[in-house]
């Protein structure tokens, strides 16, 4: 549209030198402003980048599947991290291609505090650059971690042992018994 | 607090107005297009509005928040993940919005779209407890937003069972407000009742007595209903750059080359309509869904209608959709006719030789259909006129009429000799005696 723009009024105009210096350098000009902006727009305002799930749960082991649009033209990246304070990668794939877009199934360990997260995607490209993009996610507190049943486990245990150890020794105590009262007087 | 909802009866929306009118300041929950209900009503209750909050893009109404952005400079609160063009604050998980005593705190709920929350409003002078729930697109009354609008329907479900767990953490007292009621594609049973509670929901939502998480999402992933017309322009209007109000059109002295939308009711469209005209009739219900459904949102769009109040009407319901460059209205109607077809001399047509033409939707026609009829729901037909027959009449029929009057405007206008029985449907051709073929489907 902008080129568009530098472009319709030349042709009303009549063709003489000074003005076709003009619309080149209006045009020049036109197409190192697309040219910044471009540069400058990063990749992720303009891609639809899809993150599943949104909800993580933390002590949980986590798997993400991405959808990540064309970071880069050209080939797509050949690895995927993600990471966030508390949230590591333990395995990450790439699942499938959708036209431009690759499609990642990765293995995340979360141990985030609970609440908002920005998770950093970093794609890794054959030429060894980077692109890294961003998603905000929500992490949940534990449904039931090992941390809090431990104690209960523990006490479970730590009770079936006396009751174990009671029964053993009332038998002992009932065996001893028997035998002292066959013993002959 | 003040609190208000405010429905679009036609699209089965709802907007909020939340506030607090000790500190006189409010905020717009999900603002429509069509702002100045909200304005008015914030006016009355002298409150300044200041701040829009989003529960998630729309995938199927232009939302208020860019007209209330240039016009009164409001700023936007939206989850992060919406991946918006505009500035805005992002509104994360946890986070607050204070109003004097009144706070809503958002809560993420991501299933319907990534971005989703749903907001959860206190009243710090009555309690500490949560009063009510603005619940977006996520629980429904009476049901739960579909998940196949963003994403596949099976991920998305997976994420909305999750989202719907921590909605349930909630007291059973707290009131429940969502973003739809009866009428909208965002979901396939919800109530027309605006409000209910978490309680009563959590007893009686059929979404929510499903047994597990692999039901929920076998559910979710097997809903049939068509998703709503438009839906990524929409969803690329509502995240994109603001969207500023239309310019007031005015009556034209004839339609010239663009489309014309006759929204006047049916029978006045019969008796004579201009040639090409598609009858959408304003009185109808869903008027801006079905049309939306069977116009070209790249081609210049002129109504028709019987008087300008009905041309602003429906022109309001159009821009609601999306569809802002309209070209105008004429008044009146044309020379062109088409006759209706009764049931009762359905027979006779068909033993003529008429093609009879099902334009109801696939799971309607599946627990009852006419046998002989093709099934092409209308909304399809501008796609599918190609396999009519052009060589002998058309009858068309749906349930109530409604949707056979639009169907036979669309072949009409495409050449097809078509008739539309607008007295009934296939309901009424059963219940008159009429032999019906049922049809099931594996899985369902």
């Amino acid at each position: 549209m902008v080129v568009a723009g530098f472009i319709t009024p030349k042709r009303r105009k009549q063709a003489c030198l000074p003005c076709l210096n003009r619309g080149a350098t209006f045009l020049l000009h036109a197409l190192l402003v697309i040219v910044v902006a471009t540069l400058l727009v990063p990749a992720n305002a303009l891609a639809h980048l899809i993150v599943r799930p949104g909800l993580l749960e933390t002590g949980r082991v986590e798997t993400l599947r991405i959808e990540l649009p064309e970071l880069r033209p050209g080939r797509p990246p050949s690895a995927l991290d993600a990471s966030a304070p508390g949230v590591r990668t333990l395995a990450s794939e790439l699942s499938g291609r959708r036209g431009k877009e690759t499609q990642w199934r990765v293995r995340v360990d979360v141990r985030a505090e609970p609440g908002p997260v920005v998770l950093l995607l970093r794609a890794r490209f054959e030429d060894g650059r980077f692109v890294t993009v961003r998603q905000a996610m929500t992490v949940l507190p534990a449904t039931s971690t090992p941390d809090s049943s431990r104690p209960v486990v523990a006490a479970v245990i730590g009770i079936l042992g006396l009751l174990t150890g009671a029964a053993a020794l009332a038998l002992l105590r009932r065996g001893r018994f028997k035998k002292e009262s066959r013993e002959p007087c | 607090m003040l609190f208000q909802q405010f429905l679009d009866d036609d699209l089965g929306c709802a907007s909020y107005l939340v506030g607090d009118e000790a500190s006189g300041t409010a905020t717009v929950v999900d603002p429509p297009f069509a702002i100045e209900p909200l304005l008015e009503t914030a006016e009355r209750h002298d409150v300044r509005i200041v701040r829009s909050l989003l529960t998630h893009n729309h995938a199927d109404h232009l939302s208020g928040h860019g007209r209330l952005a240039l016009e009164h400079g409001l700023p936007i609160s939206i989850h992060p993940a919406a991946e918006v063009a505009y500035p805005h604050d992002p509104l994360e998980d946890g986070q607050e919005v204070k109003l004097g005593d009144v706070v809503l705190r958002a809560v993420h709920t991501p299933g319907h779209r990534p971005e989703h929350v749903c907001l959860v409003v206190l009243d710090r002078s009555r309690g500490d407890e949560p009063w009510l729930v603005l619940s977006g697109d996520s629980l429904f009354v009476g049901d739960a937003a579909r998940p196949d609008l963003a994403v596949g329907a099976a991920e998305g479900a997976g994420d909305l069972y999750r989202s719907l767990q921590r909605l349930l953490e909630l007291a059973d007292g707290v009131e429940l407000f969502p973003g739809h009621v009866a009428g909208s594609l965002c979901g396939k049973g919800m109530s027309s009742k605006p409000s209910s509670t978490i309680g009563y929901e959590r007893r009686f939502n059929r979404a929510l007595l499903l047994e597990n998480e692999l039901e929920f999402v076998t559910d979710a992933a097997g809903i049939g209903a068509p998703k709503p017309p438009n839906m990524s322009r929409i969803v690329e209007l509502n995240r994109g750059p603001f969207v500023a109000a239309a310019a007031t059109v005015a009556e034209l002295p004839a339609p010239g080359e663009a489309t014309v939308l006759d929204v006047r009711p049916v029978r006045d469209y019969l008796a004579g309509h201009r040639p090409g005209a598609l009858s959408v009739p304003i009185s109808g219900s869903s008027f801006a869904t079905k049309a939306a459904f069977v116009l070209d949102p790249e081609s210049p769009i002129v109504v028709q209608a019987a008087n300008a109040a009905e041309a602003e009407c429906a022109i309001r319901g159009l821009r609601s959709i999306g569809f802002l460059e309209l070209e105008g209205y004429v008044l009146g109607g044309g020379s062109e006719r088409i006759e209706s077809v009764g049931l009762d001399e359905l027979d006779a047509l068909l033993g003529d030789g008429a093609e009879l033409i099902d334009v109801r939707e696939r799971d309607e026609r599946d627990n009852g259909y006419i046998s002989g009829s093709r099934n092409i729901p209308y909304r399809l037909l501008s796609v599918c006129a190609a396999d009519v027959p052009t060589d002998r009449p058309v009858v068309t029929i749906c349930e109530s009429g409604a949707r056979a009057g639009i169907a036979a405007s669309i072949l009409a206008a495409q050449g097809v000799d078509a008739r539309p029985v607008l007295d009934g449907g296939v309901s009424d051709w059963a219940a008159c005696g009429g032999r019906t073929v049922e049809f099931r489907r594996c899985g369902n």
